[in-house]
């Protein structure tokens, strides 16, 4: 649906409720990128609503499908920080952003390093989400710490950054990643709708209009009591 | 009713009514029948029912011209020399470019809606309105200003059809009243009532309506 249309579907649910003036449309946007926000989590969140979570079925796959996109980089800041000598060494990646990174789906990076030849070789490598507490704890463990043929560490840091640790005397030559990206308000100036697929926009407006509704209906009590 | 038997019907009516009233002229009898020919008039159109009143109603078409600084509103000057006094509908012939497209130009209903609050309906950067159905106020005299959205676009030329209630013409010795004969008993009724209230404002009409309305005007 158009920002028209989402305003129009929610202009017309409180008219039957007897609102006949037309409601701010700062009110109306605050009220549908409230829900759409609630919609979003929910679907992301296994936590809240495990029947509904991201990717359990089609649909669902299909209704976030608008949301998820891809990040390549080549190019990384060393972080000393975090720097083991002779295990590991970190590199941060900018990321996508931290006003559009969501929730990171799919990863994936490519090492140089040698091989047994000591040839120069480009390695890819899976990714592991790592806690920040598990560095110290598998830092000396030969079967989980990072290396160059199986699979590398990634955690989450400040300003939507990632950082990876690589086995020492590696280099990072890409890192891939692709990602649910947060929501972009709906703005009824500009024109930005809701983004994920147009068969639940409905949904999100009617249940916009009901909050409306049933926040009116609140205060109509608290003003009588 | 001829005038002559509306003075003559007042005159039987406010006899029974009130020997002890004071008596009235026949020019003193035409002034309050015409205070309740406006009083007959305005009940009709509150209630919506234009049938005995289709003799005052006007049909009228004409351009509307752009509005105020601001928002998306037209102007629409009503033409003609009769006193408006009642609105009944009107129409704006508009085109649509987008959402709900409306091409080419047709008409669609304007809305009556209130002076006060036509703030709640003019776009501006803090509210978009979307107005499928235009909104007409009265304005200043003679003047209506028509509300629209974004969206809708007036040409300017012929794109206004505005239906009002006219002031009916003064019923005097030599014309009769306009309204319908249906209409003429109430008109002598309230008449009376009018100059009973007079010289005894406490006293009741027998409707609350007219009360009210009477109260206005006496």
């Amino acid at each position: 649906m158009t920002v028209y249309e989402l305003q129009h579907r929610f202009n017309v649910e409180v008219e039957k409720f007897g609102i006949v003036h037309p409601v701010l449309s700062t009110i109306i946007e605050d009220h549908i990128n409230w829900e759409y926000q609630k919609y979003v989590t929910e679907k992301y969140d296994s936590l809240i609503n495990p029947a509904e979570k991201f990717e359990i079925t089609e649909r669902i796959s299909r209704i976030l499908a608008p949301l998820i996109a891809d990040y390549n980089v080549t190019s990384f800041t060393p972080i000393t920080t975090n720097n083991v000598t002779g295990k590991f060494v970190g590199y941060y990646a900018a990321g996508p952003g931290e006003t559009v990174l969501q929730y990171i789906i799919k990863e994936s990076a490519v090492l140089n390093t040698t091989d047994c030849n000591g040839n120069a070789l480009a390695a890819p490598v899976k990714i592991i989400p790592i806690k920040h507490n598990m560095i110290a704890v598998n830092l000396n463990n030969p079967f989980l710490q990072p290396d160059d043929e199986e699979a590398i560490w990634r955690m989450n840091i400040m300003s939507g950054r990632l950082e990876l640790l690589i086995p020492y005397g590696t280099t990072l030559a890409s890192y891939t990643a692709r990602y649910l990206k947060k929501i972009t308000p709906i703005d009824f100036i500009s024109g930005t709708t809701i983004e994920i697929d147009s068969s639940v926009h409905e949904e999100i407006a009617l249940k916009a209009a009901y909050t409306y509704l049933s926040n009116l209906s609140n205060e109509s009590k608290q003003k009588q009591s | 009713m001829t005038t002559a038997e509306m003075i003559s019907a007042f005159k039987v009516n406010y006899d029974i009514v009130n020997l002890e009233g004071p008596g009235y002229e026949d020019e003193e009898i035409l002034v309050l029948l015409n205070q309740a020919q406006i009083l007959e008039v305005q009940k009709e159109i509150q209630l919506r029912r234009h049938t005995w009143i289709s003799n005052l109603i006007v049909n009228q078409l004409g351009s509307s011209t752009a509005g105020l600084t601001y928002g998306n509103t037209r102007t629409y000057t009503r033409g003609g020399t009769e006193e408006y006094i009642g609105f009944i509908s009107s129409k704006s012939k508009v085109t649509r470019a987008t959402f709900k497209v409306i091409n080419p130009a047709d008409w669609v209903d304007n809305i009556l809606i209130r002076k006060e609050e036509s703030g709640k309906y003019v776009n501006s950067a803090i509210n978009r309105v979307i107005l499928l159905n235009p909104r007409i106020y009265e304005d200043t005299h003679d003047t209506f200003t028509i509300i629209h959205d974004s969206l809708t676009t007036f040409s300017g030329a012929s794109d206004v059809y505005l239906e009002y209630v006219k002031k009916p013409v003064l019923i005097t010795a030599g014309v009769d009243s306009e309204v319908d004969l249906m209409l003429h008993d109430r008109i002598v009724n309230t008449a009376v009532n009018l100059a009973k209230k007079v010289f005894n404002p406490n006293e009741s009409s027998g409707s609350l309506q007219t009360d009210a309305m009477i109260n206005k005007v006496v």
